[in-house]
């Protein structure tokens, strides 16, 4: 007879990710993989790249703020994160995550704040209710021609962003569904999907640039195309056995009809998009975006609370794929709460659409120097 | 920027700040509570769990006693095992934490530590350090007996007596003053608004016949009856108040819808169709084992000794063994390579497996002669045996004869005898050169199947082994192959395993036997033990070693008092012969004698499957009132669902009264509830089922206060203080002031539990000649015995009270491991001989038919009550498939109030062999609607290998509609249903009728032995969307 396993004793596990988790790895994701739209206008100071690049900033720094709150809402008992600089575990990717996430943020919200210091300097100018505030702001300079080091080092670490956030869910053995390279590949696909989708939204909403638009549904495009292939590369490598943990993911969940109807939720949240941006790539932004969006969101939440209603040990499924009433999704809207407040005050407080590229002073300084 | 715009950006921002807030406010009060969110464990690594118990000193070798803690000896009620065990109690809060194994009880432990050691030491024995030695003592408790604790502080525990509200099964009950309940139990009146209820003193009535037709029947004090579960050890108080007391005969526990047609079949061959003695293999020592319709460890009581002596036994010892079942279940054990295997049978065909094996042994002529030759007593002792058979007494098989079936007496052949015609000096026969003979104290001829020449004329007689020959040959090995599924050359190899260990072997079954030709099943199976030869004998089968008795023992007489009533009548379960009533003679003056209104069932013990028939029918007669204690055949009686309407009627019952601490699916049709203690609150005294050689009484003991409401003298409102009331109440004798006669004849108080429990204690401490020792100081104080000690000094003597203590402080009193045995034989062996022929059955009539059955095993295709074959009711082609029940290792029918179990085990979706799945296109998942002659249900399958072809098989202990599962609502309270305690199906609620039984129906069970079916019950299913 073939090997069955049947569980005699079996106990159900809650999920110990919470829907936290998911807006943490989507807002984190996004924030990375966003600001390497923001390298060709303030590293390398391409003026033709400041639509996109403004928008990219916007996006980065609003969730990359975010990210880190939902991430510290996940931890089930929050007042302890301390733990992980007081009991550094070189041999976990989380515990080096401790180490890498602050290091992001604090220097992509540096990053932001010297690709906008000239923009904060004049407003400083003047005699008007706030400009003390924005004096403050600049630090009373608007010199920013450090801009391009500080965005190398904050491209740098969102590389290890990406690296960390794929390797601590691939490495978790127990779990098939994660525990293969492809993962960190499609979370670094599905991360360039959802910060072009959020472009193309925040476009639509605030800039309405037509020629900023199609550039980003081409783009999407590309992505969507890199998605769809790396999720077809799984599913053959599953189905033909050549990668017997993707073939044992696919066969923990190819029975049950919830399953199935999550890969046909996601081929089409592909696909459309996909379609929509490829044929009418001017005026559809704002659906492109959001659904766009959503398939890279969807993709997160399928891959950890799917996940986990997959037992480790035993047969079924447990209740953790679907979400159970508000109260579960409470932290999900609430994240996005605090994200749409950090763009209003964003693109409030901030002359977020007039940066230009940065100063050349220290390079014209280095070259007298020379 | 517009103001409007502004504006409009402002409100978001403030929108999506609350919507922030609002997500994380769960986040933000974990962060304010500190550096530890919720609840912080006390300890780093072990968390909340308790200190432990006490500590030994690792220098001095001293128990150090955590002073927070008491550690008790008490016994476990989670199952039927009833396990000695340890208890420990939170001094502070008085709750229980934990519940492992006592050291002293051979059903926790083995070995088990010598009864002399002291408490203290018995703490150290417990937690040895030397190498190898920690685990020597170790004494556990199993999974369903840690977690059923909780049911002592389950909200759904009922703590005040009860009185429905409305209609029967309704749901709604008040909340009634414990006097309410006594005086409307004893006194009737109009109680519910629906016309005069008889109270119990009027039904109590010992003059009146109940018909004056049929006197057998007896006094109307019979039309009361109470319907037990096991004895648990407080049956004795009951049984005083029921049949000394009250004066009725109908009493009754649940192995007819338990294991009865295993108990049934073992108890022809022993001898004794009441009792029902059964062997139990010698686990530790026997060579090979098969198990048919049984899973050792997991059921077949007592489940945990099983388990822990056949896991050692197959790992460290010699055994090998076969588990033969439609379902392959957690026996099988796959690290033990060839020693453990499974052979699936088609169900209910047992009996066919047990006569393939015979049939073997006859032709290849491995019988044990030399055993089965000896006629008596002692023969056998001079041959050395253990024990004897009547294998080789003569029976009259002469057909018409009026003796047929009987045995041949020496009054028969006209040879000397003594005393009456066929009484006990009127010797049964053995074959000899010269005819039929006086058995001496030789070895008698095994086969004889001729005529013999009686004055009376030529008749023909066999002997037992030639009658279960010819049974065992009237069909082939090919055809046993094909009823049972098992091929020919696998039912030979098995044949040949079992007789190659000499007397090292056995065969053991239980509940597997609960089906339509269950009994026969039982008994072939058991000859099987009887044909090696194994009985008596180290690595063969034992009977129980017995126990030291708490009502019949040398300081007080609980079993006998002045003015003490001789219950007698015919009970409800027609369990006599149908020829001793006045309705056969009067249809035998008619000419019709065997035309019965119902069956009955002589050769069966009191059976609860029919009392259901007679008290939704009335026959023989009707009842007036009905007790439950602690029991629940309406959910645990196959096909009792069709007769739930008239049972519940109460027209048809009037009074219904309910004893326990939850309200299970028979609470639930009551008309009073009467709360009761649980578990660790409860006295009692019991014995183990079988597998223990030696003698052992587990006490138990309130080590915890119950928390049921108190009667207006104090005591807790339970069993107890409900007879004791009601019996003042009505002036039963044997209960109040002087009820309990000493060793004196001086009369003592039963007027509390106390009164009854402690004395038994004097009992169990004094019998069997040396009394046990004083309890020390230390021995009190350590095993928490402090708490009754005022009770046994005022109850007890001086002298009497510290053994008792010993009895308590122990958890028992049990005979040291090394008499087990005394040589090669067992040191507490069976003494009556071991029937091959059983004469009771073999003269059996049945009264609805007058059909005749065999007095031998026999393979019997299952049947209804008329003999018609259930698959000629009932074809294959129509309904291919069979549905099976299994025990679970952890739930069983009473244990789903316990939230940690359903953590485990929350459901029992269906098991379907990949064959039958494949046949029907099913996949683990899918639903099924499946469907018996008795009903349908549906359900989630479960698709597996380890299935019989053509079986479905369904996990008992699910499928609840009361303890929880359904809403009820009490005074103005609503208690909701929790639809885990819902959970699952139920296997009985697609039990059957027996659609041969049209004047009186009633469940379908076996024809002999009366027990219900939930084997092989006919099936179809149907996938659905």
């Amino acid at each position: 007879m073939d090997l069955q396993i049947h569980e005699l004793v079996g106990a159900n596990h809650a999920a110990v990710w919470q829907p936290w988790a998911v807006q943490y790895f989507f807002l984190i994701a996004t924030s990375a993989t966003a600001l390497f739209f923001t390298l060709p206008a303030f590293v390398f100071r391409r003026a033709q790249a400041l639509p996109m690049a403004r928008l990219a900033m916007l996006t980065a720094v609003t969730t990359g703020i975010t990210a880190p709150i939902a991430l510290l809402a996940d931890l089930h008992e929050p007042n302890r994160f301390w733990h992980f600089y007081a009991y550094f575990q070189p041999g976990s990717w989380m515990a080096w995550g401790a180490w890498i996430v602050p290091a992001f943020v604090a220097v992509l919200i540096l990053y932001a704040w010297a690709a906008y210091r000239p923009q904060l300097a004049e407003l400083s100018q003047g005699d008007w209710r706030f400009a003390w505030l924005f004096r403050l702001l600049s630090l009373g300079g608007s010199n920013n021609a450090f801009t391009p080091a500080v965005g190398s080092l904050a491209a740098l670490l969102a590389v290890a962003i990406l690296t960390y956030t794929g390797a601590e869910v691939f490495v978790v053995r127990a779990r098939p569904l994660w525990n293969t390279p492809l993962l960190p590949l499609q979370f670094l696909a599905t991360g360039f999907v959802a910060s072009i989708g959020v472009m193309l939204v925040l476009n639509a909403l605030m800039l309405r640039q037509r020629a900023l638009e199609g550039q980003l549904n081409r783009m999407l495009v590309a992505a969507l195309a890199v998605v769809g292939a790396i999720g077809a590369l799984w599913f053959a490598l599953g189905l033909s056995g050549l990668s017997p943990v993707i073939a044992e993911a696919l066969r923990s969940v190819a029975g049950f009809p919830v399953w199935q109807h999550v890969a046909l939720w996601a081929v089409l949240a592909i696909a459309c998009p996909f379609a929509i941006a490829l044929l009418k790539p001017s005026g559809t932004g704002l659906l492109t975006g959001l659904i766009a969006v959503h398939a890279a969101w969807m993709f997160r939440w399928t891959v950890f609370m799917g996940g986990q209603s997959v037992p480790k040990v035993g047969s079924g499924l447990y209740d953790a794929l679907l979400p159970r009433g508000l109260d579960s999704l409470m932290g999900v809207i609430g994240t996005f709460g605090l994200w749409i407040f950090l763009i209003i005050a964003f693109t409030t407080f901030i002359p977020w659409t007039s940066a230009g590229t940065p100063e050349r002073h220290a390079a014209r300084r280095t070259a007298s120097q020379s | 920027m517009t103001s409007r715009r502004n504006v409009l950006k402002g409100a978001a921002a403030v929108g999506s700040l609350a919507v922030f807030a609002a997500g994380y406010a769960e986040t933000g009060k974990k962060l304010v509570s500190g550096a530890w969110a919720g609840e912080k464990p006390r300890k780093n690594l072990t968390g909340n769990a308790p200190e432990p118990e006490y500590r030994i000193d690792a220098a001095t070798g001293e128990v150090i006693l955590n002073p927070d803690q008491q550690l008790s000896y008490a016994q476990c009620i989670g199952c039927t095992t009833q396990c000695g065990v340890r208890v420990r109690i939170d001094k502070r809060t008085g709750k229980v934490l934990r519940v492992a194994g006592n050291p002293y009880s051979p059903m926790s432990t083995d070995p088990y530590l010598p009864y002399e050691t002291s408490v203290r030491d018995s703490f150290k024995a417990m937690a040895l350090a030397g190498e190898k030695d920690g685990m020597k003592f170790r004494s556990t408790a199993c999974g369903r007996g840690n977690a059923v604790l909780q049911q002592v502080d389950n909200p759904r525990r009922v703590l005040k007596p009860l009185k429905r509200v409305g209609t029967r099964g309704s749901g709604k009950w008040q909340t009634i003053s414990f006097d309410q309940l006594i005086e409307e139990v004893v006194h009737g009146g109009d109680l519910f608004g629906e016309g005069k209820v008889a109270g119990l003193k009027e039904i109590r009535d010992l003059k009146t016949p109940i018909d004056p037709q049929a006197p057998e029947f007896g006094p109307r004090a019979n039309r009361l009856a109470l319907m037990n579960c096991v004895n648990d050890g407080r049956d004795g108080l009951v049984l005083r108040w029921l049949k000394q007391g009250f004066g009725s005969n109908n009493f009754v526990r649940h192995g007819s819808y338990c294991g009865g047609a295993y108990r049934s079949g073992s108890g022809a061959m022993f001898g004794d169709f009441k009792a029902m003695p059964h062997a139990k293999p010698d686990f530790g020592e026997a060579e090979f084992i098969l198990f048919v319709g049984t899973a050792p460890g997991n059921a077949g009581n007592p489940f945990k000794r099983v388990g822990n002596l056949v896991a050692s036994a197959r790992a460290d010892g010699k055994l090998k063994y076969v588990v033969v079942d439609p379902v392959l279940n957690n026996s099988q054990s796959e690290a033990s390579g060839a020693r453990v295997d499974w052979v699936p049978i088609r169900p209910a065909t047992d009996g066919a497996l047990a006569m393939a094996l015979m049939r073997w042994m006859f032709e290849n002529d491995r019988i044990n002669k030399d055993y089965l030759a000896q006629p008596s007593q002692k023969a056998a002792e001079k041959a050395g045996e253990a024990s004897w058979t009547n294998a080789t007494h003569l029976v009259v098989t002469e057909p018409d004869h009026p003796r047929h079936g009987h045995f041949l007496h020496a009054s028969d052949m006209g040879l000397a005898f003594a005393g009456d015609a066929y009484g006990d000096g009127d010797p049964v026969l053995v074959a000899s050169d010269a005819g039929p003979v006086v058995p001496d104290e030789a070895p008698a001829p095994l086969f004889f199947d001729d005529v013999v020449e009686p004055p009376a004329g030529a008749i023909r007689v066999a002997t037992s082994l030639s009658l279960l020959r010819g049974e065992a040959l009237s069909r082939s090995m090919a055809d046993y192959a094909d009823i049972t599924g098992i091929p020919e050359a696998r039912l030979v190899s098995l044949a040949t395993e079992l007789t190659s260990h000499g007397r090292k072997a056995a065969v053991n079954s239980h509940g597997g036997m609960m089906n339509g030709s269950g009994f026969y099943n039982a008994y072939a199976l058991m000859m099987l033990n009887t044909l090696i030869g194994n009985l008596n004998l180290k690595g063969g089968t034992m009977v129980s070693g017995g126990w030291y008795p708490d009502q019949n023992g040398p300081r007080y007489d609980l079993k006998k008092f002045p003015r003490m009533v001789k219950a007698k009548g015919v009970p409800i379960g027609r369990n006599i012969p149908f020829e001793k009533t006045s309705e056969f003679k009067r249809k035998k003056a008619a000419g019709k004698p065997y035309t019965a209104e119902g069956p009955w069932y002589p050769n069966a013990p009191g059976l609860a499957t029919e009392w259901i028939s007679t008290a939704v029918n009335g026959y023989p007669y009707a009842l007036e009132a009905l007790i439950f204690r602690n029991t629940n055949p309406v959910y645990g009686i196959p096909g009792i669902e069709h007769l739930m309407d008239r049972l519940k009627d109460p027209k048809v019952i009037p009074l219904i009264i309910y004893i326990d601490p939850f309200i299970n699916e028979s609470g639930a049709i009551a008309d009073y509830i009467v709360p009761d203690s649980v578990m660790y609150e409860t006295w009692g005294f019991t014995q183990p089922w079988g597998g223990v050689a030696t003698k052992a009484t587990t006490a138990r003991w309130p080590v915890i206060p119950s928390k049921a409401d108190k009667t207006p003298d104090g005591q807790p409102i339970g069993l107890e203080s409900f007879l004791i009331a009601t019996a003042k109440a009505m002036n039963l004798p044997g209960f109040g002031d002087d009820a309990i006669p000493d060793a004196d004849g001086k009369l003592h108080p039963l007027n509390r539990a106390e009164d009854w429990f402690l004395r038994g204690a004097a009992n169990v401490a004094y019998v069997g000649g040396k009394p046990v020792d004083d309890a020390s100081d230390d021995d009190i104080a350590l095993s928490g015995v402090s708490r009754i000690a005022d009770d046994l000094k005022a109850v007890l003597t001086e002298e009497e009270w510290r053994k008792a203590a010993t009895v308590y402080a122990k958890g028992g009193r049990y005979e040291n491991i090394d008499r087990s045995y005394k040589g090669e034989t067992a040191a507490h062996p069976f003494k009556e001989p071991m029937l091959v022929y059983n004469e009771a059955l073999g003269t059996f009539h049945q009264a609805t038919t007058g059909r005749t059955m065999p007095g031998t095993p026999a393979w019997r295709e299952p049947e209804f009550t008329n003999g018609d074959k259930v698959s000629a009711h009932y074809p294959a082609a129509e309904w291919p498939v069979q549905v099976v029940s299994f025990k679970s290792p952890l739930q069983n029918s009473y244990s789903i109030g316990a939230p940690a179990l359903r953590r485990i085990v929350a459901s029992n979706p269906a098991i379907v062999g990949t064959e039958l799945a494949a046949r029907n296109g099913l996949a683990t998942g899918d639903r099924i609607r499946l469907t018996t002659p008795g009903g349908s249900l549906e359900t989630v399958v479960v698709v597996r290998d380890g299935v019989a072809p053509g079986v479905v098989a369904i996990m008992h202990g699910f499928g609840h509609r009361a303890f929880g599962a359904s809403e009820i609502r009490i005074d103005d309270q609503v208690w909701e249903a929790d639809e885990g305690i819902g959970a699952g199906v139920l296997l009985n609620d697609i039990g059957m009728l027996d659609p041969t039984r049209t004047t009186n129906p009633g469940v379908w069970v076996d024809p002999v032995s009366g027990t219900a079916v939930r084997h092989g019950l006919p099936a179809k299913l149907a996938r659905i969307a």
